[in-house]
């Protein structure tokens, strides 16, 4: 009996240990994992989520800022403990995110930080010593929430906005970082209140979204912040003093509407819809997008045809790569995109500053497929 | 009456027994703690899986699950929710159907899936899908957490399209701006607004 009863306490204690040993190191990659407060998650997790092919979420706050991990098991290969824990500091322009971890995770994970606040930019580059690190994406309507595809390991990095001094970063391109009389300008392009317009640095002046009405070009106010249209007329250029920009020239969204293709012109699309690759291009002080395209056109061999609005005071494109207006439905036509925004006045009213990234898109529903809000 | 000695042996086994039986009644509590949230099933939370990568390539359409944890003890016989999207990386084509029946009012099988209305034109426009569910028969056809099953319970499967403009590594944000389950009594009804309904957001991640 003594026996008997000595095995069941032992049974027992056997099976409370087991159970809460057991209970402790599993882990439910179904439901987000709260980060421990090292921040060190075991190698163990990761076999566990590669060998499910699982997406797990690792979750983490810092500054009052949330922050999530997502990784993919397909993306698993050699596995090791890895800190994910980083601390986040809001600075004056941006956010800064410092990595516990110090060696590459030897694996790409991708970070989101969710913002308590809604960030007013299209997108941005992360910073780490003047060099661009990562590309952030932003997303969020309320607030807004920072995407970023890490891939190597910095100890600290600074996102800032992408605004008129910055360089995006694209796959194909050279990134160039700002220097520091670029964030001097950035400065600057603060509105003050008192004044109607601001003068940048950069000798461009920005709208401080006062002006309630149309120009005498038929344009409307120009969104506060957004470089105010300079008419062909007056620009002057200066030939001693070179910059450069990014170009690209797309039309992939007609590959989601070829229906509605004029027959004629399915072999003028791209495969994938690129004709021009992000190419870092120089200009000269004072040209604008429509003289820089015209230039990139004549040296790429790409066909372009524009013609002369005057009611607009711009040249309007009509055709590039010989896809024209109208070829892919009755809202299809060419726009262009600065900095991930749509200037509502015609390309040669935009001139151009250094280290801007210039995006010529094919749209066939007059903006909506290529991410264009507002009216025209 | 007199009262008899206990045997030193039987009192030695009684006390085994009894400390036996103390770390059984331990262990059984202290699993339940553990699994407190699971048996009590918590804040019903609604989720956007995130599915695996999707290859910039694929022109094929794809379906994201739309799943719910639990329910609270009401009927409701009425939903909604409203997720924004980036509509120039994605194309949303519409809704389809999940695997939570309804209850149903023609007999006794629980057999009858909801019949969620969108306009997917007007989603694709603005970036943000607005969906919902009213029963028009006052609650014969309501959600109840009768009709849940013990896992995987989808709500609503959304399916999308990727546009041509993608591109490797872009991310695309599902994000809950507002989503109810409304019961009868408003105060047994679930919202994000009232944190008595939790969110988690979707991401579509886009690969090679």
């Amino acid at each position: 009996m003594k026996r008997i009863l000595s095995l069941i306490l032992t049974f027992v204690l056997l099976l409370s240990f087991t159970a809460c040993s057991g209970n402790f190191a599993q882990v439910d990659l179904k439901e987000p994992i709260a980060l421990a407060d090292d921040g060190i998650v075991e190698r163990d997790v990761f076999e566990k989520i590669k060998n499910e092919n699982a997406i797990a979420t690792f979750t983490g706050e810092s500054s009052e800022m949330e922050y999530e991990w997502t990784i993919f098991g397909s993306d698993l290969k050699d596995t090791k403990d890895v800190n994910l824990s980083i601390t986040l500091e809001k600075t004056e322009k941006g956010i800064k995110i410092k990595f516990s971890e110090t060696e590459d995770f030897g694996f790409p994970a991708l970070l989101s930080v969710h913002l308590n606040e809604k960030w007013k930019v299209d997108s941005a580059t992360a910073f780490d010593d003047g060099s661009a690190v990562y590309s952030v994406s932003i997303t969020g309507s309320k607030t807004s929430i920072l995407n970023i595809s890490v891939n190597k390991i910095v100890a600290e990095c600074e996102v800032l906005p992408d605004d008129t001094k910055q360089t995006e970063s694209t796959p194909s391109t050279e990134t160039t970082a700002p220097d520091n009389d670029d964030k001097d300008s950035s400065e600057t392009n603060k509105t003050d209140s008192y004044l109607s317009d601001v003068k940048d640095s950069d000798n461009r002046v920005y709208s401080d979204g006062q002006n309630k009405g149309k120009d005498k070009y038929e344009t409307d106010p120009v969104p506060e912040g957004k470089p105010l249209p300079v008419e062909p007329e007056d620009q002057e250029f200066d030939k001693k003093k070179t910059y450069t920009c990014t170009f690209s020239i797309e039309c992939s969204t007609i590959l989601n509407n070829l229906k509605e293709l004029d027959p004629d012109k399915r072999e003028l699309v791209p495969s994938n819809g690129v004709i021009l690759a992000p190419t870092k291009v120089t200009f000269y002080e004072g040209e604008s997008v429509f003289d820089v395209l015209q230039r990139v056109c004549k040296e790429k061999g790409i066909h372009m045809e524009s013609s002369w609005t005057p009611i607009y005071n711009s040249a309007y494109i009509e055709g590039i790569h010989n896809l024209y207006e109208f070829d892919c439905g009755e809202l299809s036509g060419w726009m262009y995109r600065v900095n991930g925004w749509y200037p509502n006045y015609g390309c040669s009213r935009y001139q151009l500053v250094d280290g801007e990234v210039v995006e010529w898109r094919y749209t066939c529903d007059l903006g909506n497929d290529v991410g264009r809000e507002g009216t025209w | 009456m007199s009262k008899r000695p206990m045997n030193p042996k039987t009192k030695k086994k009684l006390f085994i027994g009894i400390g036996a039986g103390v770390l059984l009644l331990l262990l059984i509590l202290a699993l339940l703690f553990m699994n407190l949230d699971k048996i009590m099933g918590g804040t019903p939370t609604l989720t956007i899986e995130t599915p695996q990568k999707i290859s910039k390539s694929e022109t094929e359409e794809f379906t994201l699950d739309v799943t719910i944890s639990s329910f609270g003890d009401a009927i409701y016989p009425a939903a909604s929710m409203s997720i924004s999207f980036d509509s120039s990386r994605l194309e949303f084509i519409g809704v389809e159907e999940g695997n939570i029946f309804i209850r149903n009012d023609e007999g006794d099988v629980p057999q009858k899936l909801p019949n969620w209305s969108c306009n997917p034109e007007q989603c694709n426009k603005s970036g943000k899908i607005n969906i919902m569910y009213l029963d028009t028969t006052g609650g014969k056809n309501a959600f109840s957490k009768e009709l849940l099953a013990e896992d995987d319970n989808v709500v609503l499967r959304l399916k999308f399209r990727l546009r041509g403009s993608v591109r490797s590594g872009d991310i695309c944000d599902l994000i809950f701006d507002d989503a109810v389950f409304a019961a009868s009594d408003e105060t047994q009804s679930l919202a994000m607004t009232t944190d008595t309904l939790k969110v988690r957001d979707g991401k579509i991640v886009i690969g090679e």
